[in-house]
């Protein structure tokens, strides 16, 4: 861990203990901070801007409401990472199942991103369009969401296990067999 | 496996980085006023009563306060509030003689380890001691 991540986990730790102490300008910041990389994680699930931005409303509220619970002594983007995680699923059930959605659900999102910032939608077309679309058509819904908290989040093996509620073993695992799968239709890079 | 791994882990980080999403510019102001309005004490709204509600009750009470005129009217207060004191403090030290004379005339009756005399002896004198309690406390005359 570097100077400055020391410097901004301190920071964190320093705004998450102001907030449970009902500072909410405190909160605000986290907010600031750690709202694009819970909406992207959002993003990369429900396939939908407006559904992603719904979700991490719902997830810093909750957060909000459940602080006394984070332990600060870990990084608070992971916690709330199993929080996002937990919201997407209970979205899913209440609408269809992450499974059900066609690809052409996921490219509204690109279109979406189009009409926000065209530049940007190109860069990350020509970037992402190949292995990580390609894990999303082969990967279980399980083995795609632990490939992208191991790389897409680049969280530990463990820190990915405490997100999706695993053990690490199971976690290897399923990282393993994704990555198997995906370098079946991919290689050579 | 090992040379695999070593591009294929590298080119998922890469491309994952190279995914940045606009964030909306204004999900932090959106967040910021739905934690505001849960965090904040909603105003209580009590739910409005119907219109027959009122008038029942105002005629209630009306119908209260007449029944009170009345009653005032056919029972007056006396001019003297202690007298009537002093014929109810009366009226319960007769009720403690009596208690007294009956619990004598079934001592006399009864032979002493009587069970039923036993409990009818600890009834009388519980019966005894709480009228004298009410009438010294409660009946200012009883005190003299």
């Amino acid at each position: 861990m570097t100077a400055g991540t020391d410097a901004a986990g301190s920071d964190e730790s320093e705004l998450v203990r102001l907030a449970r102490g009902g500072d909410l300008e405190a909160f605000d910041r986290l907010v600031r901070t750690l709202s694009p990389r819970v909406f992207r994680f959002l993003l990369q699930f429900v396939r939908n801007r407006h559904d992603a931005e719904d979700l991490t409303q719902t997830t810093f509220l909750r957060a909000h409401a459940h602080l006394d619970r984070f332990d600060p002594t870990r990084p608070m983007i992971n916690w709330l990472l199993t929080i996002a995680r937990r919201c997407a699923l209970n979205h899913f059930r209440a609408a269809r199942p992450w499974r059900s959605l066609s690809f052409a659900d996921g490219e509204q999102a690109v279109a979406d991103e189009q009409a926000a910032s065209p530049d940007r939608a190109a860069e990350n077309r020509d970037n992402s369009s190949h292995l990580w679309d390609r894990a999303r058509e082969r990967l279980s819904e399980r083995g795609f969401e632990a490939l992208w908290l191991r790389f897409g989040e680049d969280l530990s093996v463990s820190e990915t296990a405490r997100v999706m509620g695993l053990s690490p073993a199971h976690v290897k695992i399923l990282v393993f067999r994704a990555k198997h799968a995906l370098r079946k239709g991919v290689l050579p890079l | 496996m090992n040379t695999n791994d070593s591009e294929l882990e590298p080119a998922l980080r890469r491309q994952a980085a190279a995914f940045r999403p606009d964030t909306p510019p204004d999900l932090p102001r959106k967040i910021r006023s739905a934690l505001a309005a849960s965090v904040a004490p909603a105003d209580y709204d009590p739910p409005r009563l119907p219109g027959w509600v009122w008038w029942s009750g105002a005629g209630g009470a009306i119908a209260a306060v007449l029944v009170g005129l009345l009653a005032f009217r056919t029972h007056p207060v006396p001019a003297d509030p202690h007298a009537d004191a002093a014929a109810l403090a009366q009226e319960i030290q007769g009720m403690r003689l009596t208690v007294q004379a009956s619990l004598r005339s079934h001592s006399a009756a009864s032979p002493q380890g009587d069970p039923l005399h036993q409990e009818a002896t600890a009834l009388a004198d519980s019966a005894h001691s709480a009228l004298g309690f009410l009438a010294y406390n409660f009946l200012p005359s009883a005190r003299g």
